[in-house]
């Protein structure tokens, strides 16, 4: 079965990014596909690599990152959401005129039509922290 | 390719959080891709669409202004869950566009009637 998933709950003040994380690593051992992982509200923060964790705490931001290498995931973050929140990537950050950027590959910003196409397109759409 | 029905439910009050106006955002997108979009909003959201909201007073964008161009969008299933209009104190005729009173049950059937749901 081809799963999307979306994620709004913040990465580390929302039990979701984790659950939505384990969901998908799930999903992809049991033999499914996942067509994308669509970031929205405060999900996008998940996208900075400046997030720095306490070492005995979980790094959500690597381990989606290490799930995306591993099983070639398209990763968006939705771009309206992440820009008013300071989550950019160099691109963004060069347009908006910002000194620094704060994401890169593989999370992706794109817009909304992204979630859309992700609706169309999968068998299930999956969310989380509503 | 297959048409999928959405329905997005809202059940936050419009100011409070980003919530209401992001779901707007993704009525209109999964709209301008073709998608049949029906909108319910339950508990704290039916006064997302009362015409005498002044958000202004707190440099709020207005919601109110975007959710009356949704029919321009062909979004025109706007449903209201009738026991949170009730207790909210929201009529139909206070509304900046035309909308329907449910029950449970009619909520239950809908949930069922679309392809995908998406809770704000």
């Amino acid at each position: 079965m081809l799963f999307s998933i979306l994620i709004y709950g913040s990465a580390h003040n929302s039990q979701s990014a984790h659950t939505a994380y384990r969901f998908a690593d799930n999903v992809l051992n049991a033999g499914h596909q996942i067509h994308r992982v669509f970031f929205y509200g405060d999900s996008v923060h998940t996208a900075s690599v400046l997030s720095a964790p306490p070492r005995d705490e979980q790094n959500i931001h690597q381990l989606w990152k290490e799930l995306a290498h591993a099983h070639k995931l398209d990763l968006v973050v939705c771009i309206a959401a992440a820009l008013k929140r300071g989550v950019m990537d160099e691109a963004e950050a060069k347009r908006h005129e910002k000194a620094s950027f704060n994401s890169q590959a593989p999370y992706e910003l794109s817009g909304l039509g992204q979630l859309s196409e992700a609706a169309i397109i999968s068998d299930r759409l999956v969310t989380f922290g509503a | 390719m297959q048409q999928k029905k959405i329905l997005l439910i809202l059940s936050r009050a419009p100011y409070g959080d980003a919530h209401a106006k992001e779901a707007l955002d993704v009525a209109l997108t999964a709209a301008a891709f073709g998608l049949p979009v029906s909108l319910l909003l339950t508990q704290d959201a039916p006064s997302l669409l009362l015409s005498s909201q002044q958000p202004q007073q707190i440099q709020q964008k207005n919601l109110a202004s975007i959710c009356s161009a949704l029919p321009m969008y062909d979004i025109e299933n706007i449903y209201i869950e009738a026991l949170a209009a009730q207790t909210q104190q929201v009529t139909l005729d206070q509304l900046v566009l035309p909308a329907e009173f449910v029950n449970e049950t009619d909520v239950a059937v809908m949930i069922r009637n679309h392809d995908v749901v998406l809770r704000f």
